[in-house]
């Protein structure tokens, strides 16, 4: 106990027991006690209010409320009291335990059996527990109060990302116009240089573009608001559609993009923008890495359970072991600062671990460095029922 | 000749879009902000609306309610473009009942593919 002195309200009707307590009390030479005294229950609230004491002796039997009836009049007065209340209860009058505690008293003696031990020892377990209890709602009513600010603040992060995306977008979709337009021979005719040099500048604002989505996805993610709409759709479409948007890049980067699908591969349940967004990171990844001449191929099969499994097989430089237990976390690039002009800001893995993850699926890679790379994601199976529709396609 | 009316506070897109779609042969009119839309809107009859969602003084959805609300310009194609990524857009976008909605930076064969599909018939290239 480290508080020495020690304000203690007697509230008992009884002059002769007030004494009895005080004269306990103070044969403890470990401590100092103030007393202050109230004979009914209705001055004993006032007290209480207006003293603050550290802690309440109370009769259970007083001339104008019983010790239940003052703790619920207390309840109404003081939402937290500061202080805990010992109900002390005569022979004849020995109230049930669990009942005394229950209306909030912190301990509870017959009067009969105390003694300066046990008093002594219940009013500073009560006024040690009771200070440790404040103490704890403090600290719970601070990290609340942290919480929410954090929140707050990763609310405002979230929505400043927002409006940095919105306001380099606008700029940047007059660039890649600009640009487009000048592509198509709107502004008069190019040379091959000239537009070998304006495709380059376009490429440029769709990474752009590809890294603010990121950014987004990122910011909802750490809020917790990035949701998935899950439908029935085709495996085979969304694959072909997203081997067919692969097409030009492949081919442009000299390299073999294939398909491989299992017949028992048919309907799954996902949301189709976001396992596009999966594919399409993990198929431009492969692409990124695989020299010219080389092969990469999404493969689709079953799962035991009667899910499917997405496979893309590179034959690229491949990834060492140390990437492979890093490569799906959140700022791994950044941990690094390898090759982050090669690679980008290294969102896409834990942007595509983030999405697997909130439809209950799992990713993974499995690579040999030298000896290419593959990514592999499960949707496990529907627990909707039988579909009643079927999306092929997305619109835009 | 068709008319497009684009309504786009950024004047860079409004300029790369006119270009464009003039070159696609049609007529383009442009409005930089909500009110002056309606006033282009009530003046040229477009056939076509491209609507911006963000603008300050009144989104893209404003314009997109007062062009239903005007007996002229209430069954006109509308098509959204915006720069803003957010889930609600697309059926908001839907309750307006509009054709389209992309979103920047657009490519520029979709949306002219949008507009020739919602104008019925693709126009006499210049």
């Amino acid at each position: 106990m480290s508080t020495t002195s020690l304000r203690i309200l007697i509230i008992d009707d009884s002059p002769a027991d007030q004494e009895i307590y005080r004269r306990l009390l103070l044969e403890n030479s470990d401590c100092d006690y103030d007393f202050l005294e109230a004979t009914s229950g209705s001055s004993g609230l006032d007290c209480c209010a207006s003293e603050k004491p550290d802690c309440v002796l109370l009769d259970y039997l007083l001339p104008d409320l019983n010790g239940l009836a003052f703790l619920s009049a207390l309840a109404k007065e003081i939402d937290t009291p500061t202080f805990p209340i010992i109900m002390l209860a005569g022979y004849g009058n020995e109230l049930n335990v669990t009942e005394a505690m229950r209306a909030g008293a912190a301990d509870y003696l017959p009067k009969d059996l105390l003694t300066a031990e046990n008093l002594g020892r219940a009013v500073n377990n009560a006024v040690d527990k009771h200070q440790s209890q404040l103490a704890m709602e403090d600290q719970r009513r601070m990290l609340e109060q942290t919480n929410a600010e954090l929140l707050c603040k990763s609310e405002q992060t979230r929505t400043f990302y927002h409006m940095l995306s919105h306001e380099l977008k606008t700029p940047l979709t007059a660039a890649r116009e600009f640009i487009s337009i000048l592509l198509d021979g709107l502004a008069g005719p190019l040379n091959e240089t000239q537009q070998e040099y304006l495709g380059i500048a376009k490429e440029s604002c769709d990474q752009i573009t590809l890294e603010l989505n990121d950014l987004l996805d990122v910011a909802r993610l750490d809020t917790a608001k990035l949701y998935i709409d899950p439908a029935p759709f085709v495996i085979t479409n969304l694959i072909k559609r997203a081997i067919a948007s692969h097409w030009p890049m492949a081919q442009a980067a000299g390299i073999d993009l294939t398909h491989c699908i299992s017949q028992d591969v048919s309907i799954a349940v996902f949301d189709y923008r976001r396992i596009m967004q999966v594919l399409t990171n993990l198929i431009g990844n492969a692409l990124k890495f695989t020299p010219a001449g080389g092969q990469v191929t999404v493969e689709a099969c079953s799962t035991r359970e009667g899910g499917v499994q997405i496979a893309v097989r590179d034959t690229g430089r491949g990834i060492t072991s140390e990437q492979r237990q890093h490569i799906f976390e959140h700022l791994y690039q950044a941990r690094t600062h390898k090759e982050a002009f090669e690679e980008g800001l290294g969102l896409g893995l834990y942007i595509c671990k983030e999405v697997i993850k909130l439809h209950r699926g799992e990713i993974w890679v499995d690579s040999v460095l030298g000896n290419g790379s593959t990514f592999y994601f499960t949707l496990p199976p529907s627990t909707h029922t039988a579909p009643t529709g079927i999306s092929q396609e997305v619109c835009t | 000749m068709k008319k497009i009316l684009i309504v786009e506070d950024d004047k860079r897109i409004i300029a790369a879009l006119n270009i464009r779609l003039r070159a696609k042969g049609y007529d383009v009119c442009a409005a930089y902000d909500s009110a002056l839309a309606m006033t282009q809107a009530t003046a040229h009859q477009p056939d076509l609306a491209i609507l911006d969602i963000s603008m300050p003084g009144g989104d893209g959805f404003l314009v997109a309610d007062r062009l239903r609300n005007n007996v002229d310009t209430a069954r006109i194609p509308i098509i959204f473009i915006t720069a803003l990524k957010q889930p609600d857009l697309r059926d908001k976008a839907q309750a307006v009942r509009a054709v389209a909605l992309f979103e920047k930076p657009f490519e520029s064969d979709d949306l002219v593919a949008a507009i020739e599909l919602a104008l019925g018939r693709p126009p006499a290239t210049v």
